[in-house]
Parts: structure tokens; C-alpha cells; sequence
């Protein structure tokens, strides 16, 4: 193993090790304070996101990991964002006092196994990362098990992610029947006569499907993201799809792209039903954060209308829409944390009311990130919608794209709702403390990042651009 | 010089945030910062008017930045003839409005006046850009603000009428923003260039039919600002919900964007499909002139009145576009200038005698001509304005409209002209039930004090300055109208 190959695995080496550090402080005698895991848990997260400017990209590392421009942005990417969880969960009331070693250390493997999975050079390495990444999902959800439906959120995820990854697995195993092998590159080189890989493929989109929430293996979705604390809602709403998705992309367009070229038809519908059910579930939904799980089931539509136009510009638009789609949820996840009463979140939109105008930091934010959902220029989000509409046209799906316009044009409709009760006039009962400064710091680095990436979006568009 | 193109953007956006900032709970200083800044914005669009020298093919100034260089956007501002006169008409506006607010608006002044200022910022940009993105993200950055001072200082169903006018225009410029896609990539395709900057866009050579569809989805986003029946119902609710200033905003510039996109837009890309399309477009003008006028007979609420009248007077305007020629293009701008001053200073009244009586109701007002002498006059003046009364601002647009169209179709200008005659019998009724007869209400009135007469006074002035010496404002559309006549392919 060369010095590069050991530069290239020092993140993951790190976040393991953090891991377990955590764990391990855990077991001394004397109580560690929770402010020093946070600090602890930080340092690792923020050291493995620094060493991935020592990358020298493009790497492949046994066969089973590659640094690439794409693993080089969102590697870090992610392990910023899971530092955002981290403080967010910190100063999240119903969670006071737990956030301990488990906690904090189950949010760092779940982190390795994202990043696992968005830099996985090979199939059976692409699994091992789903599953670091689920199965601290499943603890987590079900974190303080005495709240309402927090058991049942916890099971439920188990039992349909452990479906999900069964179809996975049975379409890697496909894969390996048809070729004989499981190197993402070697699969790239395969002939495009053989029948299976599609079928293959297609059952691996399903298991991606269900961590996407895709239409229609969405079911999962409201109810989880009602039953989780808000903190680790974020973190499956953003960075935890994010991961998937940015896996599937790879897969999809940079390695077997003949084989994304037979499956265009099914993400075609995928799409179009990701994003008019998703946009008709939300229309109506009272309850906050079950509407923000039905509004990224449509936006993980309108991230199929980039990826079913086949083109390179689809693929763009799709990494582009990965990065402004965590950014986004983020935001608005981090709100309700943010908002949430001591034992628990506020649960209908009607809890809202007026507590934009009460903390303006917090209704600012509010206000970025949904218009950003929307699609409102300058955000993030309308170049994202640019790129996706742009490629769709360019693929001629003239008639998806208009289907997605009006979509958005829908979508609009409960995003100022949101907004709007934010900035109502009456005001319900406001917390007994105001938001932490973590948190705050959280809100306005999320805000403009936000705005910034949607004025600026060449710096990512560059960064994504394949040598 | 061209970087005061941008000023104009960023000054009342940049305003509105300081004092969304920092005016928390501080009304007068809100107020006085607001005025300041509309004030400024006014004196530089004064100021570039006096400076400005046409350049290549008539633009007067031009500024051009690279934005997001790999997909062809830049940061591409241009001000013609047309949009010098928009600009004006905006930045006239701002003041007019802060004024009339000032003591309309109760509670959070400085987010009034910071929305206030970022639906001018956006409306400025609309009027400025020439690159395609640059356009929609304007087009729909004025719509955001403008949603909020519908839907949190409007009156009793705001939030319905907020969510009407939004939805409406949203999914039109989606549709809107499909086609500039549309065109970007044909274009590419033909000359190898990415890019979404207007006078390349110019020269796409379009098929038959893909031209006409993309025309549509550009004609749908216009039409629904304009508001052209049958996309019209947003309008009177926005306008009867909205507060005062939002009023004069909404029908003094929003509606002229939906005209100035097809001026801009409609007919300089796509001058085949708008030839083909034109006989449709000068019937659903002569159609809203007509139901707006008919509509506007039987309202009992001004305000739900002017905005039909609204409908009536953009259907002049678009009557004037498609008949496309000199005459009629150059009625239509004088139209869309004289509109947005009378109607502006029409809901200024409306909004000043509802804070005095308040009812905006026909049924409930009357013989208020001699306890409030002033506010009567002032509605007189533009009453008789927006009926076309020659030698105030609405007559000229409207006689060069009829003179152009009459060239093409004497029918249909007859047409349009028992518009005028319907909306003489609207006006005049409304000020008659208004201000005449019986009083049924012995409370105290007030009269117009110098702040309210300085705001009316202003648009007073542009209204005799538009009726009795146009020529100015002609000779400054010369050049610019000669270009769309020439795109012309039916001449």
C-alpha cells in the first residue's frame, strides 16, 4: 500500500476511529461532559473533511475505493453537514441530556457509511456502506424510545430498509450471475448484449428507490420523519439521501451508461409519479414535517426529469440538485429542531404561527429555504430546477418538463403556506429558551449557502466536471 | 455611465434590506428612509434620461458581465427607448407610493417598506435585462414581494387573493421559462453558441411550429400579468385585497411588464409566430376592453371597479401591439405610461378616501364634493383622464391605438372604441354615486393634507405633461418602434 492509497483512506480511517473513540470514553470511571464528546465528535468530523484536501484525485484504492472529483466534494460535504447535525443536536430540547458516546458516535458510522457509499468503487463495497449508513438510522429514529411512535418509527425503517437492501442485494448477485464481476469499472466495460444487467440494475434501483423514497416506495417516508427526532430527520431527509442518490448517479451515468440509456423509460416514470404525487400528498398536509417528507419525494422527482434525459447535462443537473437538495432540507429541518417545545416537536403548522417574526434568524432561514424548495431565483434551488428543465428539453422530454413546471408552479402553493404562518399575525406560545448559538450559527451558514451556491453555481458545476 | 443601470437595480434592494434591518419598530425614520430612497432612485432615472444617447440599435446604455460563463448567462442589462420609459414610470411610482402609505400601513413599516422596495427592484429589472435568466429570475423576484404585501397588509381575504395572483403568474412564467429553455437549445443547436442573451437570440431561425409553441409559452406568462381574458380573475381580487401602495404597484407596473415582455420579447424573437398569432391577440384585446368595461359597469367596490377598468385599458394596449403598426405601437406605450399614472393616483384615492370613510363601497359613500373639496377635484382630473377627456394623458394612446388598428380593421376598431364610450358611462357614474348627491354620513372629514396633494400633485403633472406635449416621450420611442415595425414580416 503506497502513502497516496493511505492519504486517500484517512478519512474513513478517521471517522471509524472516532467512532469508536467516543465509545470508548464512555466506559473510564468519571462521567466525560457532553460538551467534550461534542467537541470530540467535532474534531473528527472536521479533521476528515479537511483531509480530503490532501487528495490527489483521481485515485483508485484496492479496487474497492476511488477519489474522484465526485467522492473529493461530497466527502466533505457530507461530513460538514453531519457537524451541522451534531450541533443541532446538542441544543435540541427533547433530546436534552442524550446526546451522549452512542448517540454521537452512531451519527460518525452513519457518516462513514455515506461516504463509504458515494466513493464505493465496487459493489459489494457500496453495500457494506448501506448498511453503516441504515443500521445506525434505525437506533437513532427510535432515540428516546418513551416518545410517541418513536419504537414504531425505529421498527418500521428496520423492517422496509432491510426489504430494500434484500432487492439490492439480489440485483448485485444478478450482476455477478451476468458478468462475473462486481468492479463498477469492469461492469462499465461489459457488453451491452447481455439481457440480465438491465434487469440487475433495475432491481438495484429499487433498493436505492426505497432509500429515496421514490414513488412508489415512499410509504415509509412521513412516517418515519414524524417519528424521529428532528435532528436525525435532517439527517435522512439531506445528507443520508443525498448519499444514495449521489451512488445511484455514479452508477448510473459514469459507469454503466448503456445501461442507463435501456432504463430511461423507467425513470421517466418514475418521475413523472415521484413528483405529482408527491406535490398532491403535500397540498393539503397540516403536519410540518410530514409535508417536507412529501415535498422531497417531489424533489427527488424532479431530480429523475435531470437523470431520465440521459444527457451529460442531466447528470450535472443531478449532482448539482444532490448539493442543493441537502443544503435546502437541511435548512429546514434544522428550523423545526430549532423550534422544537421541551419534550417534543411542534407538530402542526398551526404551532408555527408568528415565531418567523419572533426569531428573525430563524424565520430568515425558514423563508430562504422554502423559497429555495420552490424554486425561486437566486437561490440554489431555481438554478438546480434550470439545469433539470434544461436537460429534459434538451432531451426533447418536452412534455415532462412541462408536467415539472407546473408541478413546481403547485408546489409553490404550500411552500408560501409554510411561509406565511411563519408571519402571521398571531403568535402561538413561544419557547421557553430561544434558539442556541450552534444552532443560529447552523441557520445562517445553511442561508448562504444556500443563496451563494444559487448565484454562484459554476464553482460547483466546475468541480463536478469529470478530468 | 451603463454601471448607474445596475444602481437603479440594487439601490432599493439594497435600501430595503438596511431598513428591513434596522427599522425595527422606528416609523417615522422607516418612512422618511423609504421616501429617500424611492426619491434618489427617481432622480436617477431623471438623471439617465438626460444623459442618455442612442447607441447601436437604439439602446441608450448597455452593460454586460459574464455571470455563469459555462451556460451562456450574463449579467445583461439594456435600456432602449421603451424601457427609459418604463424606468421612469417606476421610479416615479416609488415615491408616489411610500406617500400614499404613509399613514395607510399600521403595523411593520419597515417590512412594508423593505418589500415595498424589492417589488421596485424587481420591476427594474424586468425593465432592464436582455439575457433570458436574468429576465426570469427578476420576473419572478418582483413576484415574491409582491405576494407578501398582498398577502400581510392586505385587507379581509388577503391570503386568498395572495394565493390566486401567485399562483396565476407562477405557473404562466414556468411555462415562460420552459420555452427561453426551449429556445436556448434550438439556438444552440444551430449556431454551435449556448447562450441566453437577447440580440443573439434574435436571429434563431425557428420552425414553423416549434416558433409558435414557444411564442405560446412566452405569450401565456405576459397574458396572465397583463391580464388578458380569460387569465384575468386573479386581478380584481388581487387589487381589491391589496394594500394602497400594492395597488399602485400591481396595476401601475406589474401590468406593464405582461406588455413590455411582449414589446421585448413576443414580437422581436418570435416575429412569424406573432404575424400568425396577431389576429388572435387583437381579439382577446378587443375582448378585454369590452368585458372589462361591461364588468366595470356593475361593481360596487372602486377599487374592484378601476381594476376591471384595468382589464379594459391593458386590452387597448394589447389591441395596439399585435395591430403593429406606427401608430398603434406608439398608442400603446403612451397608453401603458398614462395607465400607470392615472390608475396609480386612482387607487391613491381610493386608498385616501377609504382611510377617511372607511368603506370603498358606492352604495355607502356620496355628496362628499364639499367636505372634501380637494380629494374631489383630484378625482375628477384623473377620472376624466382615464375616460380618454382629450388633452389629459389616456387620449392620445387611445386615438393612436384606434388610428393604427383602424388602418387594419375598421371593424374591430369601432369595436374598441364603444369601450371608451362604456368606459365613459363607468367612470362618470362612479364619480357621480362617489362624490355627488346626497351625503349619508355626518361624521368629521379631513381634507387632503400637503403630503397627499404632493403625491397626487406629481402624477398630475405627468398626466397634463402626457395629454398636452407628448412629443418628448414620442421621440425617445422613435427609434425603438421603427425596430419592431421593421421585424415585421407582414410589412
Amino acid at each position: 500500500m503506497r502513502l497516496a492509497d493511505l492519504i486517500s483512506l484517512i478519512p474513513y480511517l478517521l471517522l471509524a476511529t472516532g467512532g469508536l473513540t467516543l465509545l470508548m470514553m464512555g466506559i473510564g470511571p468519571k462521567r466525560v461532559s457532553t460538551r467534550r464528546l461534542t467537541n470530540v465528535a467535532l474534531v473528527f468530523l472536521l479533521l476528515g473533511a479537511a483531509t480530503t484536501l490532501l487528495w490527489e484525485a483521481p485515485r483508485e484504492v484496492g479496487g474497492l475505493l476511488v477519489a474522484d472529483s465526485i467522492s473529493r466534494l461530497f466527502t466533505p460535504f457530507f461530513m460538514l453537514s453531519a457537524t451541522a447535525i451534531v450541533m443541532l443536536s446538542t441544543s435540541y430540547e427533547p433530546l436534552r441530556g442524550e446526546v451522549r458516546e452512542e448517540y454521537l458516535s452512531l451519527i460518525l458510522f452513519a457518516t462513514l457509511g455515506m461516504i463509504l457509499l458515494v466513493s464505493s468503487h465496487n459493489l459489494v463495497n457500496a453495500f457494506i456502506g448501506l448498511e453503516i449508513l441504515a443500521i445506525p438510522l434505525y437506533a437513532l429514529i427510535a432515540w428516546r424510545p418513551e416518545r410517541d411512535g418513536a419504537i414504531e418509527g425505529g421498527v418500521k425503517y428496520a423492517i422496509l430498509a432491510g426489504f430494500s437492501v434484500a432487492f439490492f442485494l439480489y440485483g448485485v448477485a444478478l450482476i455477478y450471475a451476468a458478468t462475473g464481476t462486481l468492479d463498477l469499472a469492469a461492469l462499465g466495460a461489459e457488453p451491452t448484449s447481455k439481457h440480465l444487467l438491465p434487469v440487475a440494475v433495475t432491481l438495484i434501483l429499487v433498493g436505492i428507490g426505497f432509500k429515496l423514497a421514490l414513488v412508489p416506495f415512499h410509504m415509509w417516508a412521513p412516517d418515519i420523519y414524524q417519528a424521529a427526532p428532528s435532528p436525525i430527520t435532517a439527517l435522512f431527509a439531506s445528507i443520508a439521501k443525498a448519499a444514495a442518490l449521489v451512488f445511484l448517479i455514479r452508477l448510473l451515468c459514469l459507469q454503466l451508461p448503456h445501461i442507463w440509456e435501456v432504463l430511461l423509460p423507467l425513470l421517466w416514470g418514475l418521475a413523472l409519479i415521484s413528483m405529482v404525487a408527491g406535490n398532491l400528498l403535500a397540498l393539503h398536509q397540516q403536519n410540518l414535517k410530514r409535508l417536507l417528507a412529501y415535498s422531497s419525494i417531489a424533489h427527488l422527482g424532479y431530480i429523475l426529469v435531470a437523470l431520465a434525459a440521459g444527457n451529460s447535462l442531466g447528470q450535472d443537473a443531478a449532482f448539482y440538485y444532490a448539493v442543493a437538495y441537502t443544503a435546502m432540507n437541511l435548512g429546514v429541518f434544522a428550523v423545526v429542531a430549532a423550534l422544537a417545545l421541551p419534550d417534543h416537536d411542534r407538530e402542526n403548522l398551526k404551532d408555527y404561527q408568528g415565531l418567523g417574526r419572533r426569531y428573525p434568524i430563524v424565520g430568515f432561514t425558514m423563508g430562504i429555504c422554502l423559497l429555495a424548495l420552490a424554486g425561486l431565483p437566486p437561490t440554489a434551488g431555481f438554478m438546480a430546477k434550470l439545469l433539470a428543465f434544461g436537460a429534459a428539453i434538451e432531451a426533447g422530454h418536452i412534455m415532462l418538463a412541462v408536467i415539472a413546471g407546473i408541478n413546481t408552479a403547485f408546489a409553490f402553493f404550500y411552500y408560501l403556506r409554510i411561509i406565511m404562518v411563519f408571519y402571521s399575525d398571531k403568535t402561538t406560545d413561544i419557547n421557553a429558551t430561544p434558539p442556541a448559538q450552534g444552532t443560529h450559527a447552523v441557520l445562517i451558514i445553511v442561508s448562504l449557502f444556500v443563496i451563494g451556491l444559487g448565484i454562484f453555481p459554476e464553482w460547483l458545476l466546475e468541480s463536478i466536471k469529470m478530468p | 455611465m451603463t454601471y448607474w443601470l445596475s444602481v437603479l437595480i440594487f439601490l432599493p434592494l439594497l435600501g430595503g434590506l438596511w431598513i428591513g434591518l434596522t427599522g425595527h419598530s422606528r416609523a417615522t425614520y422607516v418612512r422618511w428612509a423609504a421616501l429617500t430612497v424611492t426619491g434618489v432612485e427617481l432622480l436617477i432615472a431623471l438623471f439617465l434620461w438626460w444623459g442618455a444617447t442612442p447607441g447601436e440599435g437604439g439602446y441608450l446604455y448597455i452593460l454586460r458581465i459574464p455571470w455563469i460563463p459555462a451556460m451562456g448567462i450574463q449579467f445583461l442589462l439594456g435600456m432602449d427607448g421603451i424601457s427609459l420609459l418604463l424606468i421612469l414610470l417606476t421610479a416615479l411610482l416609488g415615491p408616489v407610493a411610500v406617500l400614499a402609505s404613509w399613514n395607510a400601513v399600521h403595523h411593520n413599516w419597515s417590512a412594508f417598506a423593505a418589500t415595498l422596495l424589492a417589488t421596485q427592484a424587481g420591476i427594474m429589472g424586468v425593465f432592464l435585462s436582455l439575457d433570458l435568466v436574468l429576465f426570469y429570475v427578476f420576473w419572478e423576484l418582483m413576484l415574491v414581494p409582491m405576494y407578501f404585501l398582498i398577502g400581510l397588509w392586505g385587507h379581509e381575504r388577503r391570503l386568498y387573493a395572495a394565493y390566486k395572483f401567485f399562483l396565476f403568474t407562477v405557473t404562466g412564467s414556468l411555462l415562460m421559462l420552459i420555452a427561453i429553455l426551449g429556445l436556448y437549445f434550438l439556438h444552440g443547436e444551430q449556431t454551435g453558441i449556448y447562450t441566453f442573451d437577447y440580440f443573439a437570440l434574435l436571429h434563431t431561425d425557428l420552425p414553423d411550429k416549434t416558433g409558435m409553441w414557444l411564442m405560446l409559452g412566452f405569450f401565456v406568462a405576459f397574458a396572465v400579468k397583463i391580464p388578458l381574458f380569460p387569465l384575468h380573475s386573479w386581478l380584481p381580487d388581487a387589487h381589491t385585497e391589496a394594500p394602497t401602495a400594492g395597488s399602485i404597484f400591481l396595476a401601475g407596473l406589474l401590468l406593464k411588464t405582461g406588455t413590455y415582455g411582449l414589446l421585448r420579447f413576443c414580437l422581436p424573437l418570435f416575429p412569424e409566430a406573432s404575424a400568425d398569432f396577431a389576429s388572435i391577440g387583437m381579439a382577446l384585446g378587443v375582448i378585454g376592453i369590452l368585458y372589462g368595461a361591461l364588468l366595470a359597469l356593475v361593481q360596487e367596490d372602486m377599487k374592484r371597479l378601476i381594476a376591471y377598468s384595468s382589464i379594459s385599458h391593458l386590452g387597448f394596449v394589447v389591441f395596439g401591439i399585435y395591430a403593429w403598426n406606427q401608430e398603434s405601437l406608439n398608442g400603446a406605450i403612451l397608453l401603458m405610461l398614462a395607465h400607470g399614472v392615472t390608475t396609480g393616483a386612482m387607487f391613491a384615492l381610493v386608498g385616501m378616501l377609504e382611510e377617511r370613510s372607511g368603506t370603498r363601497l358606492l352604495a355607502r359613500l356620496g355628496g362628499l364634493l364639499s367636505p372634501l373639496p380637494r380629494l374631489a377635484v383630484m378625482l375628477l382630473f384623473f377620472t376624466l383622464s382615464a375616460m380618454g377627456m382629450p388633452g389629459l394623458a389616456n387620449f392620445i394612446g387611445e386615438f393612436l391605438v384606434l388610428a393604427g388598428v383602424f388602418q387594419i380593421s375598421p371593424g374591430l376598431a369601432i369595436a374598441g372604441a364603444m369601450g371608451i364610450i362604456a368606459g365613459v358611462v363607468y367612470l362618470l357614474w362612479m364619480y357621480q354615486r362617489a362624490m355627488l348627491g346626497e351625503t349619508n354620513n355626518d361624521q368629521t372629514w379631513v381634507d387632503l393634507n400637503r403630503r397627499e396633494i404632493l403625491a397626487l400633485g406629481l402624477l398630475a403633472i405627468v398626466v397634463l405633461w402626457l395629454g398636452l406635449y407628448p412629443a418628448p416621450f414620442l421621440d425617445s420611442l422613435r427609434i425603438p418602434v421603427t425596430a419592431l415595425i421593421e421585424s415585421n414580416p407582414g410589412q
